[in-house]
């Protein structure tokens, strides 16, 4: 998804809350399923990930109902700050996460040992995995999200590829 | 010539390329044995994280978020409108909707009502923003803090006219409701009410003013509720009144006032909407919604007064 894809809402729409209703109602259809995945894989709990996601959206009706543009990349940035938020006020200086136990492997791979190989990547190296080939999020929408350049971002991608491929090749190696 | 490890970052996050960065990508990868390899092992893993199961959202996600993205309009636009006074067409709107408890109570009228429209209400609750969640038990005290709603029908049929909703003191609250556009050819009134108290007792009254009518009171019955029939409830098609009552011209005037006695305590909160039209199946039209409303009761407490 790029921000042009994702982009909602009309700047200037003032004062209609018939029609942020409406665009409330279709960015909840079209991302509140992959916002509820990223936010779960970072918070790890079904109570806070239903917590920011309400959050999440209730901001994009304020900011639909106000006139503003809502796109992915304000989404998941909003999303994002929300999680943190939640992890720090509950005493995590850095936040961290760990694949739900709901993750499981597709394709005959073994669900747990995916969870094993994801686990031994930092946090940051998993979030960056999850938005690009989860949620396909381009460089530069995850680059405005963390405050880098897209240049960076693929810099950051490739040595998280980099880990992952070679523990992942040698799982791959060993059938 | 740029170095291996650029192309490498390329092919790590290729979505988003310029077209310039493509083609440079393409024709590198169509030499580079190495770059090839990667592109597969690359593909394999996006493969295998895609097709991972994460946790999906509650299904009442939707409904959480539309409750309380009315309840922040609600307070947004009190903030805006209030001290704003309202006239119109020559007459002064004011409804009072009385709401003084949290028993749901019927209206006569509502069993006129045909059960294909409750069932019609059920299918649409969630997309009707109603509120489902109480803020504040009431406990103690002689009696419920009245609350006053001003609600005005709009111009046209499905036009807003939610104005203002604001506490003010007083023996009694009703819902006053002026018409400021063209004749509407049925106002029908849905309210929902949902709460936990004490199963005592209720009682309401339910009275109707049109200034049509040249101030000439139609009053319904007192419906009383017994204790037996109250009790903890949520929000769902019983606990949902309809009311039909007629065309409203142009400048009408509507009131409904309800009066309800708290019961030993209580919390509840109170969701209305109104509609212009009957579709042909003679249900409530969906496209012409006028608009909702909230009102609570912070009040409650004390024996029944009957």
């Amino acid at each position: 998804m790029t921000e042009a894809e994702g982009a909602l809402g009309e700047v200037g729409n003032v004062g209609s809350p018939d029609r942020a209703q409406e665009d409330l109602l279709r960015l909840m259809a079209r991302y509140e399923t992959p916002l509820s995945a990223y936010l779960s894989l970072l918070l790890r709990q079904a109570e806070l990930t239903q917590d920011c996601l309400q959050e999440t959206f209730l901001r994009a009706y304020q900011q639909l109902y106000r006139g503003r543009a809502v796109n992915v990349r304000w989404l998941y940035t909003v999303a994002r700050n929300c999680a943190i938020d939640e992890l720090r006020h509950r005493s995590r200086v850095q936040y961290d996460f760990d694949p739900p136990d709901s993750v499981a492997a597709g394709g005959g791979e073994s669900p747990h040992l995916l969870v094993a190989l994801l686990s031994q990547l930092t946090a940051a190296d998993r979030e960056l995995l999850y938005l690009v080939d989860v949620d396909d999020l381009d460089a530069a929408t995850i680059g405005r999200m963390l405050g880098i350049r897209p240049g960076a971002v693929r810099a950051r991608v490739f040595r998280a590829r980099e880990k992952f491929r070679l523990m992942y090749g040698s799982l791959e190696g060993d059938r | 010539m740029r170095r291996h490890t650029y192309y490498k970052a390329l092919l790590a996050c290729s979505r988003g390329l310029s077209r310039r960065e493509h083609q440079r990508l393409g024709r590198h990868v169509k030499q580079c044995g190495e770059c090839q390899e990667l592109a597969r092992s690359y593909a394999t893993m996006t493969h295998a994280l895609r097709h991972q199961r994460y946790d999906t959202p509650s299904r009442t996600v939707q409904a959480d978020v539309l409750t309380a993205a009315f309840r922040w309009r609600v307070r947004h636009n009190r903030r805006q409108h209030r001290g704003r006074q309202v006239s119109l067409g020559g007459g002064v709107a004011v409804l009072v909707l009385a709401v003084a408890s949290v028993s749901p109570l019927r209206g006569l009228a509502a069993d006129t009502v045909d059960a294909s429209v409750q069932a019609w209400f059920q299918r649409h609750h969630a997309a009707m923003s109603l509120p489902h969640d109480y803020e504040r038990s009431t406990w103690g005290g002689a009696g419920g803090a009245p609350y006053e709603v001003n609600m005005h029908v709009g111009a046209g049929t499905g036009s807003l006219w939610w104005d203002d909703l604001e506490r003010s003191p007083g023996p009694n609250n009703s819902l006053q409701l002026t018409n400021v556009g063209p004749s509407i050819p049925h106002l029908v009134i849905r309210m929902d009410s949902f709460g936990s108290w004490t199963p005592v007792g209720a009682r309401a009254h339910w009275s109707l003013d049109g200034a049509r009518h040249n101030a000439v009171v139609r009053s319904l019955p007192a419906n009383t509720v017994p204790g037996s029939a109250l009790g903890e409830r949520t929000l769902g098609p019983d606990n949902a009144y309809l009311w039909d009552f007629g065309p409203l011209p142009s400048g009408g005037v509507e009131v409904v006032t309800v009066t309800l006695h708290p019961t030993d305590a209580c919390c509840w909160s109170l969701g209305v909407l109104a509609y212009a039209n009957l579709d042909r199946a003679g249900r409530p039209d969906p496209a012409a919604a006028i608009q909702g409303g909230q009102a609570e009761n912070s009040g409650g407490g004390g024996p029944l007064n009957k």
